[in-house]
């Protein structure tokens, strides 16, 4: 196993490299350049301006210097400056953007699985009634709606017509404009918490699996998740820490609700389908026939047979998209003001900040051939069928 | 079954439960800054249910009192009646009377307890009152705050990159910075609200002075107001002029700097040709409120008056130590400006990036209450501390302000699309959509649509045009681009195909920069039908030698050219191959990409195989200011007021190709390079303008460019604001939103 995760990282080392090396090329093979696009056009400052910045940002050396200066200092940890908010470091722009999207996403990303997983259990198991064909055809309208559209029109209702979310942007100004922390660190505590609480229930949870008796575990169950609630609540009303930022982390979580929902309602319907077939695969199977057979409650085939099986591909289809969540949604981010990974690849795309581009490409990169490796481990793990060979 | 059920009803009871904890703390949250003053009204409401209280008990009290002393006189009055009686009707009647007197010492008693109640009551109820008023007061003084230094809300579309105010000027010189930092950055002269007449800001001397010569140089001495001072309530000198000076000097500070303040460097190519370096060579203060700026000669109205005398002054006191000895502009560029001394109307007080940025009044605004009227004329007077006038003040009042700032604070809200920003102005979150290109034309009835909202139309200072690159054939040939020039109805474009979005121009200057425009330019071939204009531009090519093989008829049975034009040769016989027209696609500017197609199919017409190619701005930009393989262009620029920029986009001297410049379309005239040079050295203003209105002439004629047309700036606000003014060019947006001007309705 060590071998084989040590040789997997090798790969992955080599790819990346070839991964940063055909960023850089097409990025800097765009026509024009950052210095352009912002000076070229603007008779108030005069060419020699435009030639004293591309000297400043480097632009004026050769492209295989700027590649290998490039690439040294970015194994070295400097990933430059960002050539459209000169001279803030790369790092510290990603560092801002990073939690947002990590917060937004995440979310999004757990409840449009759960709801997906749930409502394809459900579907699965109704094969052929009223009930599925309506799921179904409405998740797929869903699925297929233009989403820009969608959103706007959500905005327009919930957030204009029914006044019940905000429209738009991720903060209040008004709430913040004294606010003694900064939208980043509230981010980050946000961040932290669902960490911790998100690994408490999910440790519990696998914990519980051990307790046979299925009352006996619902109930550890229910009061670890109640334990979890009040720490919760005295975490953000009792505790000093919590407590100060609390109106701040409510104002966030408030206008998350409307991009949460549209994107819940636009994408549960992959999970959806996919755990439906997994589903039907695996009530074709003899165990669910033999689990029938022992004359156990049919919730229990279901929910206990098969759709834990079912689960696998789903599993694993989760710890890839956990692993792109940092790309955000260039979409999502736009139409609802939310400035976050995706709109940041989008501007320093569409701006030429070469830099910016590179480094918030490469954790993308990273992410994802990290959470490949982690998919195929983890499938050695959930699926006896798969082992590694040739060792 | 039923266990189950009951099972998943607790969990529902538990859920409810912790919902109703979090919605009950919610609950508790709200509404905080009526809390106090809603308490103090709850304690001011039981203090007076207790001494109403008290104030019963005392009233019973008595009542007991009085039927105690009654009955006493009854029992005297019966044991007067009972001593003539016998020894036990006595004994009773003595205790009776023991009795009387002990229930009027208990009534007594207790009237007395009852009083003490009242009037402790009646203390507490009056303290009540008081806190009541004490909290109503400052409810009161909230809402007063609200209502007088409000808040001004406004909408941007991207986020401020910097809030670095000398970067701004620098690399980061964008639009969004300019909206968010400009307004806290003071200068000697300033373009003034809506007319952009050059006025006196930090400067005392009226108009900016011309100075005189002093040695091989040029001297000009600024005389400054006493008694301003920074938003921290330091005196704003001369020492932060030079200040200023020597940090961009030093640290060699690019971006709009060099038109700011046109230094004289020692790298301009320029100076290889002379003996000396041209431009500005020292600021320094003579003494506190007196400024020397010397020049390498006299300096001309864009290096002095609409340059050097309108940049930006830092206060040295607060970025000295910031300017370090490492000679990097960068470390500077990294300080925030968050709260940085500002000699403008608002302090910058935070920037939340992604989010909002804010500015807060500057409670040391210099000049609050001065009385400043523009005339129609071109006139301004002010009336403050110092009182001056500039221009002629003849014509009407168009703008009458008194100094603020009014508004408490600006709130710039970072919206990523307009739909949202509209939704925004409507739902009362915003006050101002604050954007350089304007509101939609799409979103103006869903703005109209509310009643408490306004749009304002106002031109743009800016254009649209066709380039053609004048050093190859067939751009090369004056007639060839007059023919096109020809060819092209603006007003036809304007009223029949834009529906009037587009505005028609003739000249390089926009006739709302109406100082400087040449009013009597006409377009090409104006006025004419169409079938006028085919005769008129074959006309124009068969007199500069230009044949085809097959000539362009206009059919009037048809309405249209047939046959079109084949084989157009130029005077030396040379065949006009394919040609490429440049524009934008029309996701990126409509406009712009069905003017193309027009273009294209009028040039084919006449037998120019011309072809419009919807292309990436980037990609055209590169391809136009790079090498020079092209044939023609649309493009646009934004312009500044001084319209020095008509040399420069023309000066052969400053040729794309060659030189770096912005004479895109290489285009070289002697005359023109002449008159460049005399509008470049011209220090007065009248003279300079009349330079610019023959050159306009002069290109009109050669036509390197086609001014096609111009935009109307579209801006979306919440009528209860009122502003000095809301017809200016370019709109509110180039003057920021005035944030400082911008006050309540009555």
């Amino acid at each position: 196993m060590i071998r084989y995760i040590a040789r997997r990282t090798v790969q992955m080392f080599v790819l990346f490299i070839i991964f940063l090396t055909l960023t850089f090329l097409l990025l800097t093979a765009l026509p024009g350049d950052t210095v352009k696009q912002r000076f070229a056009t603007n008779p108030n400052i005069p060419p020699e301006a435009a030639q004293l910045a591309i000297e400043r940002l480097g632009l004026d050396k050769p492209l295989w210097e700027q590649y290998s200066s490039y690439m040294w200092n970015f194994f070295r940890g400097d990933f430059g400056f960002s050539f459209l908010q000169y001279p803030r470091p790369v790092s510290d722009i990603i560092l801002e953007r990073l939690p947002r999207t990590l917060v937004l996403f995440l979310t999004v990303l757990v409840s449009y699985y759960i709801l997906g997983f749930v409502a394809g259990k459900f579907i699965a198991w109704r094969r052929g009634r009223r009930g599925e064909h309506a799921i179904t055809i409405g998740s797929v309208f869903l699925y297929t709606v233009f989403y820009p559209w969608f959103a706007l029109m959500l905005i327009w209702f919930f957030a204009f017509y029914a006044d019940v979310v905000p429209i738009n942007k991720f903060l209040d100004p008004e709430e913040w404009v004294d606010a003694p922390f900064s939208s980043n660190h509230v981010f980050m505590v946000i961040f932290g918490v669902m960490l911790v609480a998100g690994t408490v229930a999910l440790t519990l949870w696998i914990l519980s699996r051990r307790i046979r008796d299925p009352a006996r575990r619902k109930r550890t169950v229910w009061v670890g998740y109640g334990a979890l609630a009040v720490v919760m609540l005295w975490f953000w009303y009792l505790s000093d820490f919590g407590s100060a930022r609390r109106l701040y982390a409510g104002d966030i979580l408030h206008h998350m609700i409307l991009p949460v929902v549209t994107i819940t309602l636009i994408s549960f319907a992959g999970i959806m389908l996919l755990t439906r077939s997994s589903m039907l695969e695996t009530m074709r199977e003899d165990f669910i026939l033999t689990a029938r057979a022992k004359g156990l409650a049919e919730k229990t085939v279901r929910d206990r047979h098969a759709a834990r099986t079912a689960l696998l591909p789903v599993t694993t289809s989760l710890v890839i998209a956990v692993a792109t969540v940092i790309d955000g949604g260039i979409i999502t981010e736009t139409v609802y003001s939310w400035p976050g990974m995706g709109e940041l690849l989008f501007t320093s795309v569409v701006g030429q900040d070469t830099n910016l581009a590179i480094a918030a490409f490469s954790f993308v990169g990273v992410m994802a051939m990290v959470g490949h490796l982690v998919v195929d481990i983890l499938y050695m793990f959930l699926d006896p069928r798969i082992r590694v060979t040739g060792e | 079954m039923r266990a189950s059920s009951m099972h998943t009803s607790r969990k529902w009871l538990v859920v409810a439960a912790i919902l109703a904890l979090v919605a009950t703390a919610c609950g508790a949250e709200e509404e905080t800054d009526d809390a106090a003053a809603a308490q103090a009204q709850a304690q001011a409401a039981a203090a007076q249910a207790e001494a109403d209280a008290a104030q019963a008990e005392a009233d019973a009290a008595e009542a007991a009192l009085t039927q105690a002393q009654a009955d006493l006189e009854a029992a005297q009055a019966a044991a007067a009646e009972a001593m003539e009686g016998d020894d036990a009707a006595q004994a009773k009647l003595s205790a009776a009377l023991a009795d009387a007197e002990a229930a009027l010492a208990d009534a007594e008693m207790a009237a007395e307890e009852a009083m003490e109640a009242a009037a402790a009551a009646e203390e507490a109820m009056e303290a009540a009152a008081a806190e009541e008023a004490a909290a109503t007061t400052a409810v009161e003084e909230e809402a007063m705050t609200e209502a007088g230094p409000f808040t001004y809300k406004l909408a941007i579309f991207s986020d401020p990159t910097t809030d670095n105010p000398w970067a701004y000027l620098d690399t980061e010189a964008d639009v969004w910075n300019q909206y968010v930092l400009s307004p806290a950055i003071p200068t000697l002269y300033g373009s003034t609200f809506p007319s952009y007449t050059v006025v006196p800001n930090l400067a005392a001397d009226v108009e900016p002075p011309l100075g005189a010569a002093s040695g091989d140089n040029w001297v000009i001495d600024v005389n400054m107001r006493q008694g301003l001072v920074w938003s921290d309530g330091s005196p704003i000198t001369a020492n932060d002029v030079a200040f200023t000076f020597n940090a961009v000097k030093g640290l060699q500070m690019g971006g709009n700097w060099f038109s700011l303040l046109p230094l004289a460097r020692e790298d301009d190519p320029a100076t290889e040709e002379n003996e000396g370096a041209e431009g500005l060579i020292s600021v320094e203060a003579l003494d506190d409120y007196t400024v020397r700026y010397t020049w390498s000669s006299q300096p001309g109205l864009a290096q002095w008056q609409f340059g050097a005398a309108q940049a930006a002054v830092f206060s040295e006191a607060h970025w000295g130590p910031h300017v370090g000895a490492s000679g990097d502009a960068g470390e500077l560029y990294a300080v925030s400006g968050e709260g940085a001394p500002s000699g403008g109307s608002m302090v910058f007080d935070r920037r939340e990036p992604g989010a909002f940025a804010r500015s807060v009044a500057n409670a040391n605004a210099n000049d609050q209450g001065a009385q400043t009227i523009s005339y129609s004329s071109g006139g301004v007077t002010f009336s403050g501390d110092v009182n001056w006038q500039v221009g002629d003040t003849t014509g009407e009042v168009i703008a009458d302000s008194i100094g603020g700032p009014h508004a408490g604070d600006a709130i710039y809200s970072v919206y990523d699309t307009q739909d949202a920003a509209v939704l925004a102005l409507r739902d009362g979150e915003v006050d101002f959509l604050l954007n350089p290109l304007g509101l939609q034309r799409g979103l103006q009835s869903t703005v109209l649509e509310a009643g408490d909202l306004d749009v304002i139309a106002n031109s743009s200072n800016g254009f649209r045009y066709l380039a053609f690159n004048t050093r190859s054939f067939p751009g090369s040939d004056v007639a060839f681009r007059q023919a096109m020039a020809c060819m092209i109805d603006k007003e036809f474009m304007a009223t029949n195909v834009l529906q009037g979005v587009a505005i028609p121009l003739n000249s390089m200057v926009p006739p709302g920069n109406a100082f400087w425009a040449n009013p009597e330019l006409d377009a090409w071939c104006a006025g004419q039908s169409q079938e006028e204009r085919v005769n008129s531009a074959v006309q124009i090519l068969k007199d500069a030698g230009w044949t085809w093989d097959v000539e362009p008829q206009w059919n009037p049975d048809n309405r249209d050219v047939i046959p079109k034009g084949e084989g157009l040769r130029g005077p030396d016989g040379t065949l006009v191959g394919d040609l490429e027209l440049l524009a934008p696609g029309p996701g990126y500017d409509p406009l712009r990409a069905t003017y193309s197609l027009f273009i294209a199919d009028w040039a084919n017409d006449l037998g120019i195989p011309l072809t419009a190619e919807p292309t990436g701005f980037s990609v055209i930009v590169d391809k136009v200011f790079g090498p020079v393989d092209w044939d023609m262009y649309i493009l646009g620029w934004g312009l500044t007021i001084f319209p020095d920029y008509v040399a420069d986009f023309f000066d052969s001297r400053a040729d794309s190709a060659t030189a770096g410049g912005f004479n895109i379309p290489g285009y070289a005239n002697p005359e023109f390079d002449a008159m460049a040079d005399r509008l470049k050295a011209e220090t007065d203003i009248n003279e300079a303008a009349a330079i610019v209105r023959q050159m306009d002439a002069v290109l009109a004629q050669d036509v390197p460019y086609v001014v096609l047309f111009t935009t109307p700036v579209l801006e979306a606000f919440r009528n209860t604001l009122e502003f000095p003014s809301t017809t200016t060019l370019d709109g509110l947006q180039n003057f920021q939103g005035l944030p400082g001007a911008v006050n309540l309705a009555q």
